[in-house]
């Protein structure tokens, strides 16, 4: 690309894009998706990562100048999106969608080098040829959006209460609204890499020197990639990270009975794992140790899951003849990108009837 | 003179412009990334000229004129270009004789 002064104009393609990216990202943070600390942190730096990335000026190659390469990317593309959308999951779900993610975004990274990011350059980074060549796909890919908006919604519209319970679910996960999000800015660049014609070995560009932003470029991509997998594959051998308190109830303590209150945070995982918590309050007559709330079926339940999905192995709660509470929640926590990495969590607590705290948490 | 992007794809061979850039790059012994860096465009899109798969706008066949230093016509043709040698004799080639003669 040449380094060119070009007319300014107040509405450019990433004055545009700009303004998206932070209405989206702006209703996001409305909506309350933004409360994951860990996700938060990442999608800050992934965003950082593309900023840099799209700073280094790249050259497709030998191998992504040829259009079949070109086309099997796109069709990878497109099969990971469709099958994005059409995978249910949740928040705590377990599912496909954060591996196909991964295997997206690199595919992403590497339309753009096969495109040499022209769909989405400034008009000061092309030359009136690749304006063109740039101008052309937003065209057609306007056409195709058009076609699979109006599509999706000619679908809800028609289908039955019945048929169209894959199409709430899949719209009540969002997978869709994200599958639409990532056209918006990746269709074009797809429409382009399917269109370019085979570039003549004569005019495959020289490699390109490594630069110091190129190679920070490079570590942060790998980064951005591995990150998520090195942390799940972390999840089975980091410590648990417990805080407890227990807190004696002088309101509930009477002649007959005392009471205490339980409080136990054990946090699983670095960045993606899960909080599993007791907060309850039992009490004790010097015959039994029995609990006043917070330790029933409904209270066994994780919180924070982030790239996990829990489930329940064992939520009881029994007294023994001698009068002693038991309590245990036991949990697994599987991680969301890789199924067969999990991680066995249990919490106790064992209250004697006379007040005494054998085991906690 | 013609704004930037008025150039387009020869969509049919009625619109197809001829050129010579290919030859005086050769006597100049300019690559195609020096040709590209002193007109400012990328050096693909002079492979894209040179083949006839582009036509360049009035802007950027001014500043190929310029940069060979011959007026567009002499780079720019709606013809095919005779060859140069032809060019310089100014002689028609007459049946049976050689290159040569």
């Amino acid at each position: 690309m040449t380094n060119r002064l070009a007319n300014v104009s107040t509405l450019t393609i990433q004055r545009v894009t700009a303004t998206l990216v932070i209405l989206i990202v702006g209703f996001w943070f409305l909506a309350g998706i933004w409360f994951f600390e860990f996700s938060s942190l990442y999608l800050v730096f992934i965003i950082v990562t593309i900023l840099v990335v799209r700073s280094v000026p790249v050259q497709p190659g030998i191998w992504l100048g040829r259009r079949p390469v070109r086309r099997g990317l796109v069709g990878v593309i497109t099969l990971g999106l469709v099958l994005g959308s059409l995978s249910p999951y949740g928040p705590n779900g377990v599912g496909a969608v954060p591996f196909l993610s991964l295997i997206l975004a690199l595919c992403f990274i590497l339309l753009g080098r096969a495109t040499k990011r022209v769909a989405s350059a400034p008009d000061a980074m092309v030359d009136e040829r690749e304006e063109s060549l740039r101008n052309r796909p937003h065209r057609i890919a306007y056409t195709i959006f058009a076609a699979l908006a109006g599509a999706t919604i000619l679908v809800a519209y028609v289908a039955t209460a019945d048929s169209r319970a894959w199409l709430d679910n899949s719209l009540k996960f969002g997978s869709p609204f994200i599958t639409f999000f990532l056209l918006i800015f990746f269709l074009p660049a797809m429409v382009l890499a399917w269109l370019e014609p085979d570039r003549p070995s004569s005019e495959l560009a020289p490699r390109l020197p490594a630069t110091r932003r190129a190679r920070l470029a490079m570590s942060m991509v790998a980064v951005a990639l591995l990150l998520p997998i090195a942390l799940t594959l972390a999840l089975p051998f980091a410590p648990l990270r417990t805080t407890m308190k227990v807190v004696a109830e002088p309101e509930q303590t009477s002649a007959a009975m005392s009471c205490k209150y339980f409080e136990a945070r054990t946090r699983a995982g670095f960045g993606y794992g899960a909080v599993i918590p007791i907060s309850a309050e039992a009490c004790w007559d010097g015959h039994k140790a029995f609990e006043n709330w917070g330790l029933n079926q409904s209270d066994c339940h994780s919180f924070g899951s982030e790239g996990t999905a829990d489930s329940t192995i064992t939520c009881s709660r029994t007294t023994d003849a001698d009068g002693t509470l038991h309590f245990l929640y036991r949990v697994r926590l599987r991680s969301a990108i890789l199924p067969f990495v999990f991680k066995d969590v249990a919490m106790t607590l064992v209250l004697a009837r006379d007040g005494r705290v054998v085991a906690f948490p | 003179m013609a704004a930037r992007g008025d150039g387009n794809s020869p969509s049919s061979a009625n619109s197809k412009l001829y050129n010579r850039i290919a030859v005086l790059r050769a006597e100049r012994n300019l690559s195609r990334q020096e040709l590209a860096e002193a007109v400012g465009v990328n050096f693909q899109t002079i492979g894209y000229i040179e083949r006839g798969e582009y036509n360049p706008s009035l802007d950027l066949a001014f500043r190929l004129a310029e940069t060979f230093g011959l007026p567009i016509e002499a780079i720019f043709s709606r013809q095919p270009f005779r060859p140069l040698s032809e060019e310089i004799y100014r002689r028609p080639r007459v049946a049976g004789e050689g290159p040569n003669t």
